[in-house]
């Protein structure tokens, strides 16, 4: 049986794939984890038997495949105070540990031990694998800022984990990268929160791809007028157009041997080429989503994860009769 | 989209946050597909049972020899 882990997050590419499994007639079992916080499902877990019954199912003995795509519950832990929520939050943390060590032997997409990467320590390990990469600091004072800045020149920051929705009304804000420019940093203090600035690379053109099994899909974003520092911004933005694109062969050399040493096998990989056509690595996101290229490309991606995880399923299922 | 965040935190918040925090950029919430709630597929639910089961017997038969 394939497992499925998710929580309340709208997940556009989930859907994509469960149609698939269902088109495909493939055993799995979706699992949210608000359903087990919230007591709709019923949950018996025994870390010394390594036993896992969900739903009156032995997750144990059925289970031999796992696609993560989240697995977090939101909405258990609202409306409560700062403190009852750090203890919750630490309750669901070890419990999720402990569900999954009981189905560590299992096939994951990805391993559940790298869910989350680190963006500026995965730079570094991408680097030790040939991959070029840009320049990265975390500075905290404006006069290291101007030094890095006369050093190495235009900046753009970004979050080093993560910026989530912050809601205000009917309207929600987030971050993107963003270009650090005079304006900006004449309104920064003398020091500041330590933030993360990179050297901006003059992009001839962005390619997303789509990582799984050592095999890739990847898409050019070509952009006539870039008007934001982040590709994202300008994908709607009608001077934009995505096209298929194979990475040369040692490009895809290194990622793989890269992927392989952190032991991601599936991730969303940002890569960037710039005017001499050199390939900047960016960053992997583990929990990518995937439809949006792979619609623009007809990839198919939904329905190639689809089929992997029915095989590996079937697979390990032949191996057990 | 804003170019400041003056509206959401005040000036004292803002210099004690990492700096992109300054410069986010606003979205109706409707339009964020992350927030929606009506994914097709949320609950936890087990599927093709049928043909699980068929092959569950299988299985228990080739346990029996």
């Amino acid at each position: 049986m394939i497992l499925i882990l998710e929580d309340n997050t709208y997940d556009e590419s989930f859907d994509h794939v469960v149609d698939w499994l269902i088109h495909l007639k493939s055993r799995f079992y979706r699992l949210n984890i608000n359903d087990i916080i919230s007591g709709k499902i019923p949950l018996e877990l025994d870390n010394v038997e390594n036993k896992l019954i969900i739903d009156g199912i032995d997750f144990q003995s059925e289970v031999n495949v796992v696609w993560y795509r989240r697995f977090y519950p939101q909405h258990a832990i609202e409306n409560l105070t700062i403190q009852m929520r750090a203890d919750l939050r630490g309750e669901v943390n070890h419990l999720i540990e402990c569900i999954f060590s009981v189905l560590r032997n299992k096939k994951w997409y990805p391993d559940f031990s790298n869910i989350t990467v680190n963006k500026i320590l995965i730079l570094e390990k991408a680097a030790s694998f040939g991959l070029t990469v840009p320049k990265s600091y975390v500075v905290n004072n404006i006069t290291t800022l101007n030094e890095v800045r006369t050093r190495i020149g235009d900046l753009i920051m970004k979050p080093i984990n993560f910026c989530g929705y912050h809601s205000d009304g009917d309207k929600v804000s987030t971050a993107y990268t963003i270009k650090l420019d005079d304006h900006k940093i004449k309104e920064l203090e003398k020091s500041f929160f330590p933030t993360l600035v990179q050297q901006q690379i003059k992009a001839k053109f962005e390619i997303r791809s789509f990582y799984i099994d050592e095999a890739f899909y990847s898409t050019a974003i070509v952009c006539s007028e870039r008007q934001h520092s982040d590709i994202k911004l300008d994908v709607n933005s009608g001077n934009a157009n995505s096209v298929p694109f194979e990475l040369p062969s040692l490009i895809k050399e290194k990622l793989i041997e890269f992927m392989n040493d952190i032991d991601l096998n599936t991730g969303s990989i940002d890569l960037i080429v710039d005017q001499n056509d050199q390939f900047f690595f960016l960053e992997v996101n583990p929990i990518g989503q995937f439809i949006a290229p792979s619609n623009r490309c007809n990839f198919d991606i939904d329905m190639k994860i689809a089929q992997l995880l029915t095989y590996q399923d079937e697979k390990q299922y032949e191996r057990v009769i | 989209m804003r170019n400041n965040m003056r509206e959401l935190f005040d000036e004292e918040e803002i210099n004690r946050l990492p700096v992109f925090y300054r410069y986010m950029v606003e979205f109706k919430k409707e339009n964020v597909k992350e927030l929606r709630t009506d994914s097709k597929f949320s609950e936890s639910k087990s599927h093709q049972t049928d043909q699980y089961l068929v092959k569950d017997s299988i299985k228990s038969l080739l346990d029996l020899r």
